[in-house]
Formats: C-alpha cells, sequence, structure tokens
C-alpha cells in the first residue's frame, strides 16, 4: 500500500512538474499559421514565383501585395474576435470578484465581535491572493484596456512597417519576408507579445497625472533612511512622547521622573560642545522644567531634521535613548510592535546601545 | 495645523526604503505623515521626487514611526486593503502616489 502510495505520488509530481523546453523545435510539416497562409494563397504564390522566374518583376510585386492585403483583414477580424472576447470575459470575471470583495468589504464595516472580522479579515485576504495570482499569471497584472492598447500599438507598427515595404521591389522585398510580415503582424496582436513588450517600456510606469503633482521649492531633498537611522529616530521619538505623556498627566510622580531625566539629557548634551552652542542658542539649561525642556528639544531636532543635519540628530537621539525612560502605554487602540510598555515611568539602567556608526546623509 | 514638506528622490530604492525613510522622518519631525504624492523640484529643474506632508499637531497618542506601506492597483483593490487592515486594527494613514526605483506607484500607508 505504501509503496503504491509512494508510485501515486512520484507520478503525480512528474506529471505536474512536467520537463521545460529550453529551445523551439522546428517541424517544415507542422500545420501552423505559416502552413495555412501557405496553403490558402498557393496559387498567387504560384503566379509570384512564375512572374519572379520570366523577370516579370512588377506582375511579381503586384502579386505579393495582392497575397498581404488578401491576408491581413483575415487576421483582423481574428484579432478583433479575440479582443472582444478578453474584453468580455474578463469584465465579468472582475465584475463577480469586485461584488465579493466589495461585499467582504462592506460586511467588516458593520460587523461587531473580534472573532467575526478575524475571519471575514481572513476570508478577504485569502480571496484577495487567489485573485492576485489569477491576474498575475494570466494577464500579468495588467488590466484589459492596457493589454488591447498596447497590442492594437505593437499591430500598428508592423503594419506601417507593411506599407511601407510594399513600395519595394521583390528584389528587396521577397515573398517569403512578406510572408514573414504577415505573420509578425498575427503575433503583435497576441498577449504573450503584449506582456514582453510592455516590461520594455517603463515609461508608460512613470506617466503621472498632473493635477495630483506638487511643486516644492526650498525644501532640502532627502535620501533614503538606513534602518539603524530610522530605529533612532522611531526609539528617541516614543522616548519623547512618553515624557509627553507624563508631563501632561496628573501623576506627579510620572512628572517629577520625565523632569530629572530630560534634565539629565541636556545635562549630556551640554558636555557637546556642538550641541552646547544649539542648546544655548536656544536658551535651555538643566534647571529648566521638563515642559520647557521637551518642548524646545522637540523643536531642536525638528529643525535639523527639515535640513537633514542628520549628525546633530544623532547625537540628541542616542543621548536621549541612553538617558531616557521606557515608553509608557499610550492610548492607541492596537498595541505596537516596538519597544515594551511599561505603566509607570522608570529610569531604564542599561539600554540597547545606539546604533554603532550612526549614519549621516548630510 | 502646521505642515512640514518633504521631497524624496525619484530613485529611493524599493517601498520598504520609502516607509523607512517616512519612518525616520516621522521620528525626527515628531510629526505624523498626511500626505504622499508625486511632486516636481522647483530647485532642480522640476526634476521628478517624491513629495510627503507631515502635520505635527495631533501627534498625541499616536504610534510615530510604525508605518506600512502597500502598493495597490485599483480602487476596490485599495478598498479591501484597508477592510484588511481594519480587522488588524490598523488605521489608514493616506493614500497617495511615490516614485519607487525611478517609477510612479500607488501607495497607500496605515498605521501599525
Amino acid at each position: 500500500m505504501r509503496s503504491l502510495r509512494l508510485c501515486l505520488l512520484l507520478a503525480t509530481t512528474l506529471l505536474f512538474a512536467g520537463c521545460p523546453k529550453y529551445q523551439p523545435s522546428v517541424n517544415f510539416d507542422h500545420n501552423g499559421f505559416v502552413k495555412r497562409i501557405n496553403d490558402h494563397f498557393a496559387a498567387k504564390e504560384t503566379e509570384y514565383f512564375k512572374a519572379v522566374g520570366t523577370s516579370e518583376y512588377a506582375t511579381a510585386k503586384i502579386r505579393r501585395n495582392e497575397l498581404i492585403e488578401d491576408a491581413l483583414p483575415f487576421i483582423d477580424e481574428a484579432y478583433m474576435d479575440f479582443i472582444t472576447a478578453l474584453q468580455s470575459g474578463r469584465d465579468r470575471d472582475n465584475f463577480v470578484a469586485d461584488v465579493i470583495e466589495l461585499g467582504t468589504t462592506g460586511a467588516v464595516g458593520i460587523t461587531k465581535g473580534a472573532r467575526p472580522l478575524q475571519i471575514l479579515g481572513v476570508a478577504l485576504t485569502a480571496f484577495r491572493g487567489g485573485r492576485h495570482s489569477a491576474d498575475l499569471n494570466f494577464y500579468k497584472e495588467q488590466t484589459t484596456p492596457v493589454l488591447i492598447n498596447k497590442m492594437d500599438g505593437n499591430r500598428a507598427k508592423v503594419r506601417a512597417t507593411i506599407l511601407n515595404r510594399e513600395k519595394e521591389e521583390v528584389a528587396t522585398y521577397s515573398m517569403g519576408a512578406a510572408v514573414g510580415d504577415i505573420v509578425e503582424y498575427y503575433n503583435a496582436g497576441t498577449l504573450v507579445r503584449a506582456f514582453t513588450e510592455l516590461s520594455k517600456d517603463t515609461a508608460i510606469q512613470t506617466k503621472q497625472s498632473e493635477d495630483d503633482v506638487l511643486v516644492l521649492k526650498g525644501v532640502p531633498l532627502t535620501g533614503e533612511a538606513t534602518q539603524p537611522q530610522r530605529d533612532l529616530r522611531v526609539g528617541a521619538v516614543k522616548i519623547l512622547q512618553a515624557f509627553q505623556s507624563n508631563l501632561a498627566g496628573t501623576d506627579s510622580g510620572k512628572k517629577a521622573a520625565a523632569t530629572t531625566s530630560l534634565q539629565a539629557i541636556i545635562a549630556t548634551l551640554g558636555k557637546d560642545s556642538t550641541v552646547a552652542s544649539v542648546l544655548s542658542n536656544a536658551g535651555i539649561s538643566p534647571q529648566d522644567d521638563g515642559t520647557k525642556i521637551l518642548n524646545q528639544l522637540i523643536d531642536i531636532r525638528r529643525s535639523a531634521q527639515l535640513v537633514n543635519n542628520n549628525s546633530l540628530v544623532d547625537k540628541i537621539d542616542q543621548v536621549i535613548i541612553a538617558q531616557g525612560i521606557a515608553p509608557v502605554a499610550t492610548p492607541t487602540p492596537t498595541p505596537s510592535p516596538t519597544p515594551s510598555s511599561s505603566p509607570v515611568a522608570t529610569p531604564v539602567a542599561t539600554p540597547s546601545p545606539p546604533p554603532a556608526g550612526s549614519p549621516s546623509q548630510s | 495645523m502646521p505642515i512640514l514638506p518633504r521631497k524624496y528622490p525619484k530613485d529611493i530604492s524599493s517601498l520598504q526604503g520609502l516607509e523607512i525613510t517616512c519612518e525616520g522622518d516621522e521620528g525626527g519631525l515628531f510629526a505624523h505623515l498626511v500626505r504622499l504624492a508625486l511632486g516636481k523640484d522647483a530647485d532642480n529643474n522640476n526634476a521628478d521626487v517624491t513629495a510627503a506632508e507631515y502635520d505635527t499637531d495631533g501627534t498625541a497618542g499616536v504610534s510615530l514611526g510604525e508605518l506600512i506601506f502597500e502598493e495597490y492597483t485599483t480602487d476596490v483593490d485599495a478598498g479591501s486593503r484597508e477592510a484588511i487592515h481594519k480587522t488588524k486594527g490598523e488605521p489608514l494613514v493616506c493614500k497617495g502616489k511615490a516614485f519607487i526605483n525611478g517609477a510612479a506607484k500607488n501607495v497607500i500607508v496605515f498605521r501599525g
């Protein structure tokens, strides 16, 4: 029984995995598009080659162009049928999927209770995952109008080439080349060609709507932050928020602890000559009350951040984290994944060290 | 409502890179992100940039620096993302556009 299961598993794996193909196989007897063109226009091709054989090149050119112009309407008709089916079929599928998504989204808004909400959330996530996978694998996440526009564009380019080449003589534009162009015209109207052309066309993605563009003047360009830099800023701001919460509260013990910590921060920062001059200009001293120190500290950090003076903000943040307190619980609706909350502001004996050599981009 | 504008380069490496940068700015500015849009740098020949705006008011109780950036395709997609995050208690911050690796993307931001 076990062997049977193993065989079944292996057979299933082989059946679904298959073998990848690394090169196309050429078969001159294949009843494909080219053969069908040649069969359908065999009479015209015979006339063409007869004319070439008797050096009647003008006649050969006419026969060649007649063949092209006869073939293209068949391809145009097939293409129209194809895009109509594509558009209507996908519209219907998307409509049904949208109704399900919108219905579930609406249900989230009116459902009460954590468990039903959780179930709806998981169900919606799973449904969207399936839908996304289908869009990704079948349509490469492109909307139908974009795909059709791309195919139309591809076909127009090939058509222009054909029209241009029809003026050429048979010596430079042979029947073989003409059949090749007809095949190319057909391929230009396929989804596979649309996907490959779209992937080349990055410009379409950078197209922007003019009405939503902000013009910024006098604002310095801020480079991409690093993870340690982000952690330093966020770690410091959580401590400052905790100070703010404690100073605004009614617990005198917490207020006093926050003030003491802020005064210690200013005293430590004052030992750095660069920061000391900034503190002096702002009129802060270690003897000031907690609220004044906090507000001035926030202003100094903000001003430095705005001009990308990262070295100054790094110094301040490192001292805040080293001298600060553990963040207290904030009245946000969700638990924060960052530092553990404590209802009482307590001094941190050994805070996690600030990132070594915090980056500076200024 | 004091709003602080910021601008980020067009070639920011990834959506996560932009997320980290905005989180760092929320921390450094002591302000919360309110807008994300495509922008033009008037100081540099109107070059493409990502523009962001931060509000210094109303930060009390806001988990500054805890953002979730996601790319969305359609309004339906954005709506269902909003619903999914709502079930997790992650409120919507803003919906806008940003340049990621040189290409304009639709971005929706939640607070984690």
